[in-house]
């Protein structure tokens, strides 16, 4: 009997259970029915997806505590825990809306980038290599963008009233000593770096994160490509500044060897150099990247090249004689980089190691002057991830930096030592996708001044609409005072920059509109007491020095991009306006630097034609003259140099069978010969001056890339179709 | 007594799991149908949160989590709105990833890894090939590696040919033979079960009906 009883009650529990209705309605916060959410009880198949209505209804034969969970592409899942007995439960539940890439506010003031992280991007990054007068090099396809100042006559990014020294180059965290091949008087030079190696280009105008340091105007973020695919191939490259050659394998180790020599392009066209050597060189780089797990990767990069270049450049005088200025470069440049993520996506870690060495050894007419720069420098950065759909972050690291840089000139030999070590926090947190805000602090040290300081950023951004959004950017900015003056005082101080920047912007359709209006306050800025007004910008200077130097800067830029008016064609409409005066170097009153020009205007048209697969380009740029300064000059009026102009169109054609991709592509730069000039250079008595002019008035480059083998990464006109 | 109590209780436990498992099997078979029967024209919506439901209640079968990502690709094909797109391929790519790894050398998670990379692609064409072009031809290799007969595969390629410009190796004559060896690979092939992947063939025949 007892049995019976056991197996009655053994048989209730299976078969004998009550049904409970669970029912009710999901709204969003504003009251608004969310429709089709996936209503269930935990563990089981029961459950319901709401109607139009917000409304569902469902039964269940479960007893007991159980749970009902809810949840929504868009929104953040939500549970809550019911008691089943067999009396309806009714269920009211307001979903969150989760923040994610899509509708996050994103904070831009201040930046200008081209990746594929998120909506708000400007650019891509293929767009740097597809633009006419770019030459593929990524400094000149950022001078193009809005708040960059073009300077013929060096290399460098000037920005927002700032000199080439207030930009820093960054790859992966790390500051890349040398981003330019090594400087001769008035011949600007290109970038090291090809742009095919980033997947992510952000140009800072000012305002940037606390996360980098040293740079009182601007950063150029650079960030490599990441692994893509697992598949071999080669490479060839030729042009007429030479070949190179790459071997990838197995889509996680590329290397690279080429020669550059730039006889032949000289041969095509008439210079305004007079070249002893004409610029050649030799180097290879090896390429590490691999995923180490689904959470973690490792990068390495190794170049050692090496150039050698001689040419005559003019002294100044009468007779229009010229003096012999030969270099030869030999640089090694190396980056390493960890990055890990925890399992649950809370906690990342990134950590960096490089090394950078260079040596120009110079032969200035009958004096031998050597330049070395040394930089070691190590970095490490953790993120906590936290918030509604882990979007806010709360990062803190920080970086040492051994800096050794000398300079001998004849019987002068100059070096110095820094140890520069950093500490940074920052918390980018999300308020709501709409409202995100970015506060951080940065605190320095270097030992070669023996100074500190400590620098605050904030940054935020505010999404009015669904396409557009207004952003803030504000910060102090320090940066040590330029080597050269270093060299013979140590007891300078930090130059500081305060930056104030107001952004608005609206992408739909393929259309692109930004507004950005900044102000610059420049203090401290190293002074240098002379008698006379020397307008060299080569000299070195052995005045006395000191920190009384200011400054300001402000004005606003426009940037409007159209993809979609003219089909298969993208335009892009600059224009940057710049009011600027500053005290400093050997000016001895605030007046407008030589580098600055009050309006820059570039148009850039792409188009690419898909029956032959033609990619045509054109870019249009125009730059107001600049300020010069007399030798001896007293300021009381200022002359500028004409306006400079630029007209140059490229072609490029893709083709590919089987294994088998091929580019071709032709630029002509400069195409009405305009004889643009740069500025003036003068005589040691200062009686004659001498136009500074472009290496080249109008120049011609033609070359191939021959791709063999299945490629890691299609280019984005192989798409095009789709 | 005693005996006959445990064998009550082994019979008890082991109807269980069969009804456990026949009421996976029940819940399952009308989805899928369903989903062999929907050609785009109507919303996946309702099928997928059903299946949902079954791949978090049977946390160890893969076929649940992969319907749960078929039904997001193809409802974002129809998608207008380009970031609600977004959000459902990304929901169909966590969804594909839970099942690769409840099953691993699986080709029909290979080649729906390399349709919901394909999706995503044609939701970016500017920028797709960059980020998902060789994820595609992975994941495709690593389908015909293990299958090199699923017709789901050959049907995949075949697309990709289909829409890639003659510029560029691809173009509608060169997918012909493609969509040909497909249709008869479609003709050959018999699903394990009703609740295995059998979808596609339709697909092959509207792009043989375009020449």
């Amino acid at each position: 009997m007892k049995q019976l009883l056991l197996l009655t009650f053994i048989l209730a529990s299976f078969w004998g259970k009550s049904q409970t209705i669970i029912s009710g309605e999901v709204l969003q916060k504003n009251g608004e029915p969310i429709p089709f959410v996936n209503v269930q009880l935990d563990g089981t198949y029961n459950g319901a997806s709401a109607e139009e209505n917000g409304q569902f209804s469902f039964t269940t034969s479960e007893t007991g505590k159980a749970t009902v969970s809810f949840t929504m592409v868009g929104f953040l899942p939500f549970s809550q825990s019911v008691e089943l007995n067999g009396n309806p439960v009714k269920l009211n539940v307001t979903m969150k809306e989760e923040i994610n890439a899509l509708n996050a506010v994103v904070i831009t003031a201040g930046t200008f980038e081209a990746s594929d992280r998120n909506k708000m991007v400007m650019l891509k990054p293929l767009d740097i290599v597809t633009t006419a007068g770019g030459q593929a090099d990524i400094t000149a396809v950022m001078q193009l963008l809005p708040g960059a100042n073009r300077v013929g006559e060096t290399e460098g990014l000037f920005v927002r009233g700032g000199s080439a020294s207030e930009t820093k180059t960054v790859i992966d965290g790390m500051i890349v000593q040398n981003p330019f091949f090594s400087s001769t008087p008035d011949v600007p030079q290109r970038g090291r770096f090809s742009p095919f190696m980033f997947k992510g280009t952000a140009f800072s105008t000012g305002g940037y994160s606390a996360q980098y340091g040293q740079a009182l105007s601007s950063v150029l973020l650079l960030d490599t490509q990441d692994k893509m695919g697992s598949n071999s191939n080669w490479n060839i490259n030729a042009n007429l500044a030479g070949v190179s050659g790459s071997y990838t394998h197995k889509g996680w180790l590329t290397a690279t060897a080429g020669y550059t020599n730039l006889s032949p392009f000289f041969s095509m066209i008439k210079t305004n150099l007079d070249f002893q050597e004409v610029p050649n060189g030799l180097g290879g780089s090896i390429t590490i990247n691999e995923n180490i797990n689904e959470r973690s990767v490792v990068k390495a990069y190794a170049t050692v090249p090496e150039n050698n270049s001689g040419l005559r450049l003019p002294t100044y005088d009468a007779d229009n004689s010229t003096y012999l200025f030969t270099n030869r470069n030999r640089n090694f440049f190396s980056n390493g980089s960890f990055k890990t993520f925890s399992e649950d996506g809370k906690w990342g870690l990134q950590t960096g190691l490089s090394y950078s060495n260079n040596i120009d050894e110079l032969q200035i007419a009958d004096n031998a002057a050597d330049r070395t720069d040394e930089r070691t420098q190590t970095r490490i950065m953790g993120n906590y991830y936290f918030g509604n759909n882990l979007s806010s972050a709360l990062t803190v690291g920080g970086e040492f930096h051994h800096i050794k840089v000398g300079n001998i000139y004849n019987q002068f030999d100059l070096n110095m030592t820094d140890n520069y070590s950093a500490a940074f926090a920052e918390s980018e947190f999300y308020l709501s996708s709409k409202l995100a805000l970015k506060p951080g602090v940065r605190i320095e040290h270097s030992s070669v001044i023996n100074k500190s300081n400590i620098a605050p950023r904030l940054s935020m951004a505010y999404k009015l609409g669904k396409y557009d959004q207004f952003s803030l950017a504000a910060g102090r900015f320090y940066q040590n005072p330029e080597k050269e003056y270093l060299y013979l005082n140590k007891s300078l101080d930090f130059e500081v920059a305060d930056h104030l920047i107001l952004n608005y912007q609206i992408i739909k359709n393929l259309r692109t509109f930004r507004v950005e209006a900044f102000y610059k306050d420049y203090k401290n800025l190293v002074t240098e007491a002379t008698n006379s007004f020397d307008p060299n910008p080569y000299r070195f200077p052995i005045g006395e020095t000191q920190n009384d130097g200011f400054g300001y800067a402000q004005g606003f830029d426009v940037f409007y991009r159209d993809q979609t008016t003219i089909k298969n064609a993208d335009v892009w409409i600059t224009y940057s306006y710049l009011d600027t005066e500053r005290k400093f170097r050997n000016y001895p009153k605030q007046v407008k630097p030589f580098f600055a020009s009050k309006h820059n205007f570039s148009l850039v048209y792409k188009h690419f034609f898909v029956e032959p697969s033609l990619n045509i380009g054109a870019t249009f740029t125009h730059t107001s003259g600049r300020p010069f300064y007399r030798f001896n000059d007293t300021f009381q009026d200022v002359n500028e140099t004409p306006n400079f102009q630029n007209l140059s169109i490229s072609i490029s054609k893709i083709k590919k069978v089987n294994n088998h991709f091929l580019v071709f592509y032709a630029a002509l730069d400069n195409v009405l010969a305009r004889q643009n000039v740069f500025g003036y250079r003068f005589s040691a008595d200062g009686k004659e001056s001498f136009e500074v002019r472009p290496p080249v008035y109008r120049t011609f480059f033609c070359g191939f890339s021959w791709s063999i083998g299945e490629l890691n990464r299609t280019p984005k006109e192989a798409g095009l179709d789709i | 007594m005693k005996k006959s109590i445990v064998l009550l209780f082994a019979v008890l436990s082991l109807s269980a799991a069969y009804a456990q498992d026949s009421k996976y099997e029940a819940a399952m078979k009308p989805l899928v149908a369903e989903i062999h029967a929907t050609h785009f024209e109507n919303s996946l919506t309702e099928v997928s949160n059903k299946m949902e439901r079954i791949a978090t209640a049977e946390s160890n079968a893969w076929l649940p989590n992969y319907w749960v990502a078929y039904c997001n690709i193809v409802d974002a094909f129809s998608e207008k709105d380009s970031d609600k797109k977004d959000l459902m391929l990304d929901k169909a790519e966590k969804y594909v990833g839970k099942a690769a790894k409840l099953s691993k050398n699986n080709d029909e998670i290979e080649q729906l890894t390399a349709y919901m990379y394909n999706a995503k692609l044609a939701a970016s064409p500017m920028t797709g090939w960059m980020r998902y072009g060789s994820k595609i031809e992975e994941h495709i290799a690593a389908a015909k590696k293990i299958n090199p007969n699923n017709p789901r595969t050959a049907l995949l390629e075949a697309e990709s040919v289909y829409y890639t410009p003659s510029t560029f190796g691809g173009g509608k004559e060169k997918a012909k033979p493609m969509l040909e060896k497909a249709k008869s690979s479609f003709g050959k092939f018999t699903p394990k079960n009703d609740l295995m992947p059998n979808w596609g063939e339709g697909n092959v025949d509207y792009y043989l009906s375009q020449y």
